[in-house]
């Protein structure tokens, strides 16, 4: 549901806030920045004043907003039921309204609303490849896109189930490998895969206060993906799956699944032959999985079926990595101290891998993890390997047939 | 009943925020104090209702994370006449960390640092700052705990129960905070600091000299800052079982309660939930399933499994004698959603109003055991007469008990027979020979019931506070 300040709804979540201050106790920026106006509680205070007009939107509230993960940890920990992220989010939302052509908003909303523009300016993903590389030694090579046809066919060319493959931003351009993974497990599996070339899913414009132009790009993606006849959606990355089923994307005709998710729930898959030799993995749950999605450690159920894989245990349990869409550049030292906790955990485990489901968690985690040695990846490219499917030569021609390629 | 100020008071001292800022700068790290001014309206507030129909906006908000950074500040602060209110999580229901004279609010949450666990000597040091449920995560490990248990275990912090002598459901055998208070580090509002209990003392008892430990506990802020706090805590018990009786009829309950007491049992907690209650529990949370009656009773007992099995059958068999119908359990899946029935109880009374929520506004009277009964249908028939919904819960086993009043801020009209209600509801408690508040304190929303409560003792109490802080620059405006 869209959430508007100016919205009936929200008046009455908004009276429901006792200011018991619960919700202090998972956030991970109050945890941080020790101050009110980090707390979800501060926060909600304030959307409360904006609502009734006490306080005008501006670089003030602003400012003070921006001191959110959109995490949803708080939502998942009131009492009374609040929607705490989303109300944050809908008071992001009336700044917006208020000045919708600043120049950060509008080379904001462009850059996610348009993608064909971010590919077409000369150089722009190279330059964010070679930055995310520098940061985490992840060596990235060119964009997923120009490796995955349109459509393959299953390994057995018998299709079990249609598939189509919602390949979000963040793995097309930083993390193309995951994206090769996902396609040559489901391939493996029997899926046929489908992958149209999808517009972002909108979930950053849309904590960023541009609820609009994110619903004009779900509209999009819906007519994308209409077009194709599909018995799922499928994506690797838990915040895209979060944001798809939460609007209710493909409700009834296109259930939308997160990859482990769906390995788990819908493809039962075989135990794999090859065994990861010594591999103690931390299974790392984004929060857009635990608080978005609700749901019940897919990582480690996947992990858990690999020969060889022992699942370490995070003491006190996964902890947000801190990332949040345009929060670490906004809010660097809170974001570094964010990551720190989170990778003393994932360290103390004893892990000496680490298996996530989110592109942005994969960044900074191994960003952090890089002096280390801890590496990260995604459940898809640990199975990949597992199945013996890694090095193998991927045959687009003789399997699928390339489509036109315009992310 | 106080009434709410949409303007802050000036206490008359002549500081505006950019002089504060000057002088806190030369004390603290420039990150750790709050000056922007949307940023210090949001420590105008607690859980209570009248800190929000109120602005009681600070000057000045510090963050400070050591005990000279706090006497520093102490000391300008005296010698300048500015009001400090210290602060914890907020989860106080009186206005108790609100800055209703404006000055300088002190943030101690984030200074929350386990500093030492003596196992050996059963005690533990910590700063004010740590929340109640992390202490109790933290001394698990040793097979220790602390204790009380407020409602508040996932927010409230341990200065902020010093300071309110809080206590929670387990108050029927472990008592209150005070009963666990070995000492403190204190620093005084002239910016001295003393160490109450004994300078360097790490036994478990303590006659020596007049108890001053005692005089902060409850203090609520009023006589100083506390920055160290060694607390005694005690093993785990082995076991534990929770016994669930239902009654036809709300009056069976406390009279059940004392038959328990009677054939010598001293559960852990005893806990009652009316039918209003119930329901809302059910809304909530259907999955509790709360079965309907005009009362339920909930009792806890711990200690050694024997004991436990024991204690458990005695309680069942004086339910069924009450009339109650009744259920037993030590399996753990079952107690976690008995006691949830129990628990989720003060956020589920919204829900008996999609328009409305809950406020916290006379909610914590006090009474004697024999009057409980009493009590409840006094408030029931007080709730009627005002045209407002009360669900009633809390502690029966001392007589304390949480009465949830349901409005609708947004309609004048009802925020106003709130305000008669809520008068009305402290003074019943008083003529039973009660208190308007078992743990969660005066404030400024019962200071104005101090007079009544305490007589002549008031103006004591007012002596005491004048010789620790002759100038009354420690939260000002509260209990007196
Ligand atoms: C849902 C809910 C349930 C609750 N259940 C219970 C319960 O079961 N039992 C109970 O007793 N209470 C309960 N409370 C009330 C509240 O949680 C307690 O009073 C708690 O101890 C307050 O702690 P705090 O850290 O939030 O303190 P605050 O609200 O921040 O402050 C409370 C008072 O303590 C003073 N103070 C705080 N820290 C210091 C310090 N370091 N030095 C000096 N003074 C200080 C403040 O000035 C203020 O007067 C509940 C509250 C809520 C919202
Ligand atoms: S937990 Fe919910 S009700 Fe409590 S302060 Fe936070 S948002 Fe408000
Ligand atoms: S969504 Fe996360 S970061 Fe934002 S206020 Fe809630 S807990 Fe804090």
């Amino acid at each position: 549901m869209a959430f508007s300040l100016k919205e009936n709804v929200t008046r009455e979540y908004l009276k429901k806030c006792v200011r018991c201050g619960q919700c202090r106790y998972v956030c991970p920026v109050l945890a941080e920045a020790g101050r009110e106006s980090a707390s979800p509680r501060g926060k909600v205070y304030l959307a409360g004043l904006m609502q009734s007009g006490e306080v005008k939107p501006g670089p003030g509230p602003d400012s003070i907003l921006s001191l959110c993960l959109t995490c949803g940890a708080c939502t998942a920990e009131c009492p009374s039921g609040l929607p705490v992220d989303r109300i944050i989010t809908a008071a992001r939302a009336l700044s917006a309204e208020v000045r919708p052509y600043s120049p950060g908003r509008l080379i904001f909303r462009h850059l996610f609303s348009s993608q064909h523009l971010i590919g077409r300016i000369p150089g722009f993903t190279a330059v964010l490849r070679r930055m995310t590389a520098l940061a985490t030694g992840l060596s990235t090579g060119r964009p997923a896109r120009s490796r995955i046809p349109l459509r393959c066919l299953p390994e057995n060319k018998k299709p079990l189930i249609r598939v189509g493959y919602f390949l979000g931003c963040a793995t097309y351009y930083l993390l193309p490998e995951v994206a090769e993974s996902v396609v040559g497990v489901l391939r493996h599996l029997g899926c046929e895969v489908v992958v149209p070339p999808a517009y972002c899913c909108g979930l950053p414009l849309e904590v960023a206060g541009e609820a609009d132009s994110a619903r004009k790009l779900l509209e999009r993606n819906r007519r994308l993906f209409k077009s194709f006849s599909l018995d799922a959606l499928v994506t690797d990355c838990s915040s895209c799956s979060y944001h798809l089923t939460e609007k209710e994307f493909g409700l009834h005709s296109q259930p939308v699944y997160e990859f482990s998710e769906f390995l788990v729930k819908v493809l039962n898959p075989p135990v794999p032959g090859r065994e990861l030799a010594a591999a103690v993995i931390a299974c790392h749950e984004p929060c857009h999985l635990r608080y978005g999605r609700k749901l019940q450690d897919p990582i480690r159920q996947v992990v858990g079926i690999i020969p060889g894989a022992k699942v370490a245990k995070i003491p006190g349990g996964s902890a947000c990595c801190g990332g949040g869409g345009t929060f670490s550049i906004r809010h660097r030292d809170l974001s570094a101290g964010i990551l720190r906790q989170c990778t003393q955990r994932i360290k103390s485990s004893g892990a000496r891998m680490v298996a996530t489901v989110c592109p942005s968690c994969t960044i900074q985690i191994t960003g952090s993890l890089k002096s280390s040695g801890i590496p990260v990846c995604h459940p898809a490219q640990l199975i990949h390997q597992s199945y013996g499917l890694t090095g193998r030569q991927q045959d687009k021609n003789k399997h699928g047939q390339t489509g036109k390629h315009e992310k | 009943m106080p009434k709410p100020s949409r303007q802050t008071f000036r206490g008359g001292f002549p500081m505006n925020t950019a002089t504060l800022l000057k002088a806190m700068k030369k004390i603290l790290d420039p990150s750790r104090i709050v000056h922007g001014e949307l940023e210090r309206r949001l420590y105008s507030y607690d859980s209570s209702y009248l800190s929000v129909r109120g602005r009681y906006c600070p000057d000045i908000v510090v963050l400070p994370r050591s005990t000279a950074e706090v006497s520093k500040i102490m000391a300008f602060a005296y010698g300048n006449g500015v009001p400090v209110t210290p602060r914890g999580a907020g989860s106080g229901e009186t206005c108790g960390c609100v800055p209703v004279r404006g000055g300088i609010v002190m943030d101690l949450s984030g200074w929350n640092t386990v500093e030492e666990v003596d196992v050996h000597n059963m005690q533990v040091l910590v700063r004010p700052g740590v929340v109640h449920s992390r202490l109790n995560d933290h001394l698990a490990r040793f097979g220790l705990f602390f204790p009380p248990d407020p409602g508040s275990t996932r927010m409230c912090t341990l200065g902020g129960m010093v300071a309110n002598n809080s206590s929670g459901m387990r108050a029927v055998k472990y008592g209150t905070t005070e009963q666990y208070v070995l000492g403190l580090e204190v620093v005084l509002p002239d910016g001295e600091v003393i160490v109450t209990g004994g300078q360097n003392c790490r036994a478990l008892k303590n006659a020596s000299g007049i108890n001053l430990t005692k005089l902060f506990v409850g203090s609520e802020g009023t006589l100083g800052v506390i920055t160290l706090i060694r607390l005694r805590v005690w093993p785990r018990p082995r076991a534990r079982g929770i016994a669930m009786a239902c009654f036809d009829k709300l009056e069976q309950a406390p009279a059940a309660v004392l038959d328990v007491y009677r054939a010598g049992i001293l559960p852990s907690g005893i806990e009652i939930l009316d039918e209003s209650a119930i329901r809302a529990v059910n809304l909530y949370r259907p999955e509790i399933n709360l079965p309907s009656a005009e009362a339920i009773l909930l009792f806890e007992v711990d200690g050694n499994p024997a004991s436990v099995e024991w204690e458990g059958q005695m309680i069942a068999e004086i339910m069924i004698k009450n009339s109650a119908t009744v259920e037993w359990s030590t399996d753990p899946q079952r107690m976690t959603a008995l006691w949830q029935g129990r628990s989720v109880v003060a956020a589920a009374a919204s829900r008996l109003r999609p328009d409305g929520t809950r406020v916290f506004a006379g909610e914590d009277v006090c009474v004697p055991l024999d009057r409980v009964a009493e009590a409840l249908r006094a408030i029931k028939d007080l709730g009627r007469k005002y045209g407002i919904a009360v669900v009633a819960y809390g502690h029966i086993g001392d007589g304390n008990i949480h009465t949830a009043l349901v409005i609708d801020p947004d309609n004048p009209d009802e925020v106003s027979r709130l305000d008669g209600l809520v008068d009305e509801i402290h003074r019943l408690a008083v003529n039973l020979r009660g208190t308007t508040t078992g743990e969660h304190g005066v404030g400024l929303v019962r200071s104005a019931y101090s007079l009544l409560e305490h007589g002549n003792a008031l103006e004591r109490m007012r002596q005491v506070k004048g010789a620790l802080d002759p100038r009354g620059i420690m939260n000002p405006g509260k209990i007196f």
